[in-house]
């Protein structure tokens, strides 16, 4: 049975191919623009994104990320970046620690250029459908071959993961111990991660059959039993993410060149 | 007379193997680094599927699928500049492919000088790459305490960047060699010789 898509928001409605262009637009802007006010708001648009979206509970796993990123660039980098100097101006002190401006000025640079991407791809990319993606590969040119392995790839990684917290669970209820110092959860990993590998090697020569049997190899022309819908905003969408992405690169040779001056402060 | 059968190692079919050990790799790789992250542990796991697929498939196949863990990896977390630590797992498979090819895969001593190569390639591509996306550190707990350590001592963020990687590497890369041996060892004939291998009686 297929499974039913949902086109409740803008962005879902969106083919994957202007989500891709919008994507590529937002890659090149946050590079090489190289502002602070413009990483801000794109921050704040993923995040309303996010919410309007109902993705939260996903979006925490994220934070988690950014926020350990956050403490390990601003505390690293704010007390012993390469270019903090002897004299620099101290920001503030926190446990007999001085935070240098120049430190945290080195940690905004590449902070504020990860974060940013993060949260704006995590929201484009979360809601493309794998499979309309698929359509969209092969009707770009893509061969059949590589374009499901790589579909294959995001829907292994959902088995495997259920098969994970399955024998993860298994080997809790036995009296694996997964929690205490280094070294016992060190000892964990193995009975978890072992058997999870042994398990996908195994089936390997039935898949093999089982594809070989649908034709796989075979040479005739495949179809594709997906259409993906026209929707008015795809074009626009996709022109704005490449308008975007002209621009910024232009700017930056521009800029390079000193042919302009930056009219964009180069804050971060 | 020799005839193909679907344990063939050559052919149309290795083609169908290819097409199915990559994913597996990547989602090993995925899966050791949530198992590696719910534990708590400072080092990445996110190489064993690479090793597994180079050690079973050959080189360019263990790259390949190496190269598209970094790339689905970082399209599900958004963190698109991540992808160039595929550099990184694209060297492990090609290392450990290579060796395995040419049946230098079998020992525990084969396996000791896998890891300290694989360890050493990815700390001298780790270092540069995580200095152009992260300024040095990187998302990893036990690396960046490594870095801070080194750094208050007074190595400098580059090398610090590079030293910190090597003994959080060696454990790393150790244990995912050691995994895949283990598979490795105990696959069936037919699958070995998938790597271009020949089978010494």
């Amino acid at each position: 049975m297929l499974q039913e898509r949902d086109y409740s928001t803008v962005l879902r409605s969106l083919s994957p191919a202007a989500k891709l262009w919008l994507a590529m637009g937002l890659i090149f802007s946050l590079i090489f623009l190289k502002n602070t006010y413009y990483a801000f708001a794109v921050i704040a648009i993923s995040i309303v994104t996010i919410i309007r979206e109902k993705q939260t509970g996903l979006f925490k796993l994220l934070m988690v990320t950014i926020v350990i990123l956050f403490i390990s660039m601003y505390g690293i980098y704010g007390t012993m970046a390469p270019n903090i100097m002897e004299g620099d101006p101290v920001a503030f002190r926190i446990f007999n620690l001085n935070f240098y401006t120049t430190g945290i000025a080195y940690a905004n640079r590449y902070y504020l250029r990860v974060v940013p991407l993060m949260c704006a791809l995590f929201t484009i990319f979360l809601s493309i459908d794998i499979t309309d993606l698929s359509v969209t590969m092969c009707k770009a040119g893509i061969p059949y071959k590589y374009v499901f392995t790589f579909v294959d790839s995001f829907q292994v990684i959902t088995l495997l993961r259920k098969e994970m917290e399955q024998i993860r669970d298994a080997q809790r209820a036995r009296g694996l111990n997964t929690e205490g110092n280094l070294i016992q959860r060190f000892k964990a990993f193995v009975p978890i991660i072992v058997p999870v590998v042994a398990n996908s090697i195994i089936k390997i020569q039935d898949q093999a059959i089982a594809m070989e049997t649908k034709g796989f190899n075979s040479e005739c022309k495949k179809t594709l039993y997906r259409e993906i819908p026209a929707y008015k905003w795809n074009v626009p969408v996709a022109a704005f993410g490449i308008a975007l992405a002209v621009f910024s690169i232009t700017y930056r040779i521009l800029v390079a060149l000193k042919v302009i001056e930056p009219f964009i402060s180069n804050i971060i | 007379m020799n005839m193909n059968t679907v344990d063939s190692a050559k052919g149309r079919l290795k083609g169908t193997y290819i097409a199915i050990m990559i994913p597996i790799g990547v989602a090993i790789n995925y899966i050791g680094g949530i198992i590696a992250s719910s534990l708590s542990l400072p080092i990445y796991l996110d190489s064993i599927g690479t090793v597994i697929v180079a050690a079973i498939m050959g080189p360019w196949v263990g790259a390949a699928s190496g190269a598209l863990y970094n790339i689905v990896s970082s399209l599900i977390s958004g963190n698109i500049m991540a992808s160039m630590f595929a550099i990184c797992n694209i060297g492990s498979g090609l290392i450990v492919g290579y060796m395995a090819r040419k049946n230098h895969f079998k020992s525990i001593t084969d396996v000791i000088v896998a890891t300290v190569l694989v360890a050493l390639w990815n700390a001298i591509t780790g270092a540069p790459i995580a200095m152009v996306v992260y300024g040095g550190i990187d998302g990893n707990a036990g690396t960046n305490l490594m870095i801070a350590g080194l750094n208050a001592i007074g190595t400098d963020l580059a090398n610090a960047a590079f030293l910190a990687r090597i003994p959080v590497n060696l454990v790393d890369k150790g244990i995912a060699s050691v995994i895949a041996w283990i598979v490795y060892k105990r696959l069936p004939d037919h699958l070995k010789t998938l790597n271009g291998s020949t089978i010494e009686k």
